[in-house]
């Protein structure tokens, strides 16, 4: 029935079919081209939330009464696509003017040049905390990025939990990993199937950061990789300890727990009485949970919370392009955001509490309870801060993911603890490479 | 017949046509065929150019490229995570294919039997195949194999208990987007329902006098007279597989967990430009992958030779 030459032709014309097919409604993408760039317009990109959008949106309206000379075009994204979009921009040479940056990728753009020397640009950043500049510092380049916010590693738990399970607030100055571990088993326990006491934490970057930097190491040191294996090989043990004691959910569930959206996730829904957040987080979390939610210290492992070893990190940054046509009114739109109680004043602390002494100043007799909560928990540990990291290098973008990959394979059963604190040293200095 | 037969013959008078007459035909169809050509060249041949010039650098996106010679193509032979997206790829393809091509045929045999109402039948088989590479699917396919998902309540109502979270367990992941696959059986079923329809009724019918089952009429006249066209779908849809992308991107949310059970040979491509910054080694990959292609496709075309059965 076929003749070869009638299936060649077909074979020509069905291509064109699945080309039509795949012109679905995903493959529309691109959005607004940024073609101008001219004189008179800053680009300024940002990751967030509707909340963020909003307030964003705000300051950029506001910005007109102090300059009307430029026009700020707004280009919000989620952070899923922030990365991507903003790599393939970078490439072809069309970053935006201002951009909102994460320490995770300061390095990475700040080491090759793709970043403007603020400092040199002359930012005014006299009225900043002290050590709230320097976290935005790359070696042998200066000033990337200037601190957008502080936060801090904070554990948040839902008292409405406790309460269902009979089981009494820690006291979080004295509690330890292990007092925590135990608590929660005490509380999967005593509530109902489904509902548990805390969340996996064995496989989040800011917990485990905290576990190493308590053994006297860190995250990344002078040299890169700044743990070792056995360091590592402890926390996974911890983690894979909650899983065995029924403290946390099985892996199946807290996989997928962690691909939720906050709204959607365990805790938010009164199903997990204790998580690990970062503090800027503290207020979304607190709207979401019924009751609200209590602020914590982490705990240590001698049970002293001046062990604790917290830092504060920038939640995080701005940063000014190196190609951006008129440097001059970028550092401006960011001496805007950062130095100005008015920008301060609409902003809040939604990106973090302001490290520019003055601003945070104006703005907290205008905060409501859940943000005074974060205000007051940045505050309550300052004294007890341990030493500031070092700066994420180049290719530590990909820790996350790794420690990730690691801890499923851990929790589900494929390597042992040993194993995975051997893999974390080892990939880690690969993806540094 | 079809349009497939009127292009053949139309052929053939074209390589009939004296040469006289060529060159203000030429001018005519360039012109036609313009925008296409410009597409090609621009959207297509560049970039791969491109492509492959840049497997030979080390380079980040943000920092102009440096050539560092074969080394991309060297840290493949070493690269494990590299190892794994090719077995969960090759699991992807050589099991989804066949089983989409037989859930499309079987269908499109059963559409086939001069039903009422064909037409609407035929748009809503398709339908998945629509649907089935978007991001909205995948995303129904999250929730609905999630440890609270629809699948999970159905099956719980006929009473199994303790069921995992499919799509969050490295021993199951793989298979829910398999099935999503096998779902999307729309384009291939077309295909097959065309050639159905080219089979004389004739043979049929001198089978049935001659007291041969439907079963045996099944195997020994449409399978046979059919071939050229199993084989035309099997080639399309091998390399559609291999390129799968959204399905697994949005099911594991961009990682290809859990645990790698799915990372896809494209997903792990596009980790590597586009969140570790390594577009070169990514371009490497990207020639890698169509190098795999390439000898697939050829592998089909020579075994074909001895079970594609063409009437001439």
């Amino acid at each position: 029935m076929f003749t070869r030459r009638q299936t060649i032709a077909l074979g020509a014309a069905a291509p064109a079919l699945v080309a039509l097919a795949a012109c679905g409604p995903n493959s529309g993408s691109g959005g607004s081209g940024g073609s101008d760039g001219g004189s008179g317009t800053l680009r300024f990109a940002w990751w967030g939330n509707p909340t963020r959008n909003e307030n964003t949106a705000n300051v950029i309206e506001a910005y007109k009464s102090v300059d009307d000379s430029v026009t700020i075009s707004a280009e919000p994204g989620e952070w899923s696509g922030y990365w991507d979009k903003l790599a393939t921009q970078t490439a072809g040479g069309d970053m935006p003017d201002i951009i909102q940056m994460d320490e995770k990728y300061l390095s990475e753009y700040g080491q090759r040049g793709a970043l403007l020397d603020l400092a040199e640009a002359g930012l005014d950043t006299s009225k900043f905390a002290p050590g709230t500049v320097e976290v935005g510092e790359v070696p042998d380049k200066g000033l990337m990025a200037i601190n957008a916010g502080l936060n801090a590693v904070s554990i948040i738990v839902n008292p409405a939990v406790f309460e269902e399970a009979g089981v009494e607030l820690p006291d979080d100055s004295t509690w330890t990993w292990e007092s925590m571990a135990q608590l929660a088993a005490q509380i999967t326990e005593a509530t109902p199937d489904g509902t548990y006491g805390m969340s996996q934490m064995g496989g989040v970057q800011g917990v485990f950061q905290l576990y190493v930097r308590q053994l006297g190491q860190d995250q990344y040191n002078a040299e890169g990789v700044g743990f070792d294996a056995a360091a590592a090989t402890q926390f996974l043990e911890w983690g894979k300890s909650l899983q065995d004691t029924k403290a946390c959910p099985d892996a199946s569930v807290s996989v997928e727990d962690a691909s939720k959206s906050m709204d959607q996730s365990l805790f938010a829904t009164g199903k997990i009485g204790i998580t690990m957040v970062w503090s800027n987080q503290v207020v979304a979390h607190d709207a979401l949970v019924p009751g609200g939610v209590k602020v914590l210290r982490p705990p240590s492992m001698t049970g002293s919370s001046k062990d604790v070893q917290l830092w504060y990190k920038a939640s995080m940054y701005w940063s000014v392009s190196a190609k951006t046509a008129d440097p001059e009114a970028a550092v401006k739109f960011v001496d805007f955001l950062v130095n100005s109680p008015d920008a301060g004043k609409i902003l809040s602390v939604e990106r973090g509490v302001p490290g520019n002494l003055d601003v945070r100043e104006a703005i907290t007799p205008e905060l409501d309870a859940a943000n005074v909560m974060a205000v007051e928990y940045l505050d309550s540990v300052e004294s007890e801060l341990g030493e500031p990291p070092a700066i994420t290098p180049q290719g530590g973008g990909e820790f996350e993911a790794i420690l990730t990959r690691v801890s499923e394979d851990l929790l589900f059963g494929t390597i042992d603890a040993a194993a995975g604190g051997q893999r974390l040293v080892d990939e880690l200095n690969a993806a540094l490479a | 017949m079809s349009a497939v037969g009127e292009l053949a013959s139309l052929a053939k008078r074209r390589s009939a046509g004296g040469p006289k007459e060529k060159h203000p035909d030429n001018r005519a169809g360039l012109a036609f065929m313009a925008p296409w050509l410009i597409g090609l060249l621009v959207i297509t041949i560049l970039p791969m150019i491109a492509s492959f010039v840049l497997s030979f650098t080390d380079y980040s996106l943000i920092a102009p490229p440096e050539f560092t010679g074969l080394d991309n193509y060297k840290e493949m032979i070493g690269d494990t995570r590299l190892h794994k997206s090719l077995a969960v790829t090759f699991i992807y393809v050589l099991v989804g294919t066949p089983l989409q091509l037989i859930v499309a045929l079987l269908l499109a045999v059963l559409l086939n039997q001069g039903m009422k109402g064909l037409s609407f039948y035929r748009s809503v088989f398709y339908l998945p195949s629509l649907l089935g590479g978007s991001v909205a699917i995948s995303i129904l396919w999250r929730q609905m194999f999630g440890a609270g998902g629809l699948v999970n309540q159905l099956l719980e109502a006929i009473g199994f208990t303790n069921l995992p979270g499919w799509v969050s367990n490295p021993d199951t992941a793989l298979g829910t987007i398999i099935l999503l696959h096998v779902w999307t059986f729309g384009s291939p079923m077309i295909i097959f329902l065309a050639g159905l329809r080219q089979i004389p009724q004739m043979y049929y019918e001198a089978a049935g006098v001659d007291g041969a089952s439907k079963l045996h009429q099944f195997f020994h006249i449409t399978i046979p007279l059919l071939t050229p066209i199993i084989f035309f779908n099997v080639v399309l849809q091998v390399i559609n597989a291999f390129q799968s992308f959204t399905q697994a991107f949005v099911v594991s949310g961009g990682t290809g967990g859990p645990s790698d059970s799915t990372l896809f040979y494209t997903l792990y491509l596009y980790q590597k430009g586009f969140t570790q910054f390594d577009m070169g080694y990514a371009s490497a990959m990207a020639w890698l992958l169509l190098a795999i292609v390439a000898i697939f496709t050829a592998i089909n075309f020579f075994v074909s030779k001895f079970w594609v059965f063409y009437d001439d």
